[in-house]
């Protein structure tokens, strides 16, 4: 199970801060992507994930995988645009 | 005959008389016909219209709450990818899921490279900028011309490790597929709680994950491995 709340794919956001939560199975391996940047994600016992990453300006890719003991996967992704200016 | 009629009338007469007589001296009071109620007291009544009165506004409040959310779900959009389609008034633009449609008017402005330019065409990879309807059509306050990226094909596996050298390791995915990736000094070694680790780590028979990017001989340069 992976359930990403946040962000929203196609959204224009004017701040660099991107907050990333959601919720996954417990005892999954959690690994993020934000543009070619990969890392991997805590998750609490109950399977939620939260965090903060700054994004670059312009198109921002990013890409969820969860990964159960047995290889089972499930991938989210999620375009994000910043502008440093309001439109 | 005559008689007998006659003392029988005067009879009939004197009772009603009396009953009249009788009549008049009792006290008689109608009862108070009361409006039908039967369930609530006046009290109850108002108490009540206090209550629906109550969760009239709040339904309202809500209302009004879930319509201002659906309205921020529509601002500030943004559509990114290939034009496939274009006109002087929309675009179809072929993002990471899906075709969307974005609609171009007099406030539409275009930019490539920071200067602002009159058109797009199909074909450019442009990000559209601006609030959506509910249908999901994009009404373009700005549209930006990008670069495009570079076309590369991002893979991400999880396979059991079967052997491995100072640069490569092969390993078989859970179709029973094998592949090679292949390692250098920017590969990121992680383990569990994002522990650091080295190649010389890696277990044969162990299980990994394998971020990178495949290559055209099929294999895949690896940029993140995980070790459970």
């Amino acid at each position: 199970m992976l359930n990403l709340n946040s962000p929203d794919d196609n959204i224009l956001v004017f701040d660099p801060d991107l907050l990333v939560a959601g919720k996954t199975s417990p005892g999954t391996v959690l690994i993020l992507t934000l543009n070619s940047n990969d890392q991997i994600l805590e998750i609490s016992p109950a399977g939620d994930f939260s965090k903060t990453l700054k994004m670059d300006e312009g198109v921002n890719k990013l890409t969820i995988s969860s990964f159960d003991n047995s290889g089972n996967n499930k991938t989210e992704k999620r375009t994000v645009y910043y502008s440093k200016e309001k439109i | 005959m005559k008689k007998f009629i006659v003392h029988s009338s005067w009879f009939m007469v004197k009772i009603c008389m009396v009953v009249l007589l009788l009549l008049s001296t009792i006290n008689y009071q109608l009862p108070t016909v009361f409006a039908v109620d039967s369930s609530l007291s006046a009290s109850q009544s108002a108490d009540f219209r206090a209550k629906l009165k109550t969760l009239q506004d709040e339904i309202a409040s809500k209302a009004a709450q879930l319509k201002n959310e659906v309205s921020k779900k529509l601002q500030n959009r943004a559509y990114v990818g290939f034009i496939i389609n274009s006109s002087p008034i929309s675009i179809s633009i072929n993002t990471e899921i899906a075709t969307k449609s974005a609609t171009i008017n007099e406030f539409t402005q275009i930019t490539s490279k920071g200067k602002v330019v009159k058109s797009v065409v199909a074909g450019e990879f442009v990000a559209a900028l601006g609030d959506t309807d509910e249908a999901g059509v994009l009404t373009a306050k700005k549209i930006i011309k990008l670069t495009p990226p570079k076309k590369v094909e991002e893979k991400t596996i999880y396979g059991k490790v079967l052997s491995k050298t100072s640069s490569q390791i092969t390993i078989q995915d859970l179709a029973k597929q094998s592949h090679i990736l292949t390692v250098d000094d920017d590969t990121i070694f992680k383990t569990a709680r994002n522990g650091d680790s080295t190649l010389k780590n890696l277990v044969v028979g162990s299980p990994i994950i394998a971020i990178g990017t495949l290559t055209e001989k099929n294999i895949i340069q690896v940029r993140f491995i995980y070790g459970f």
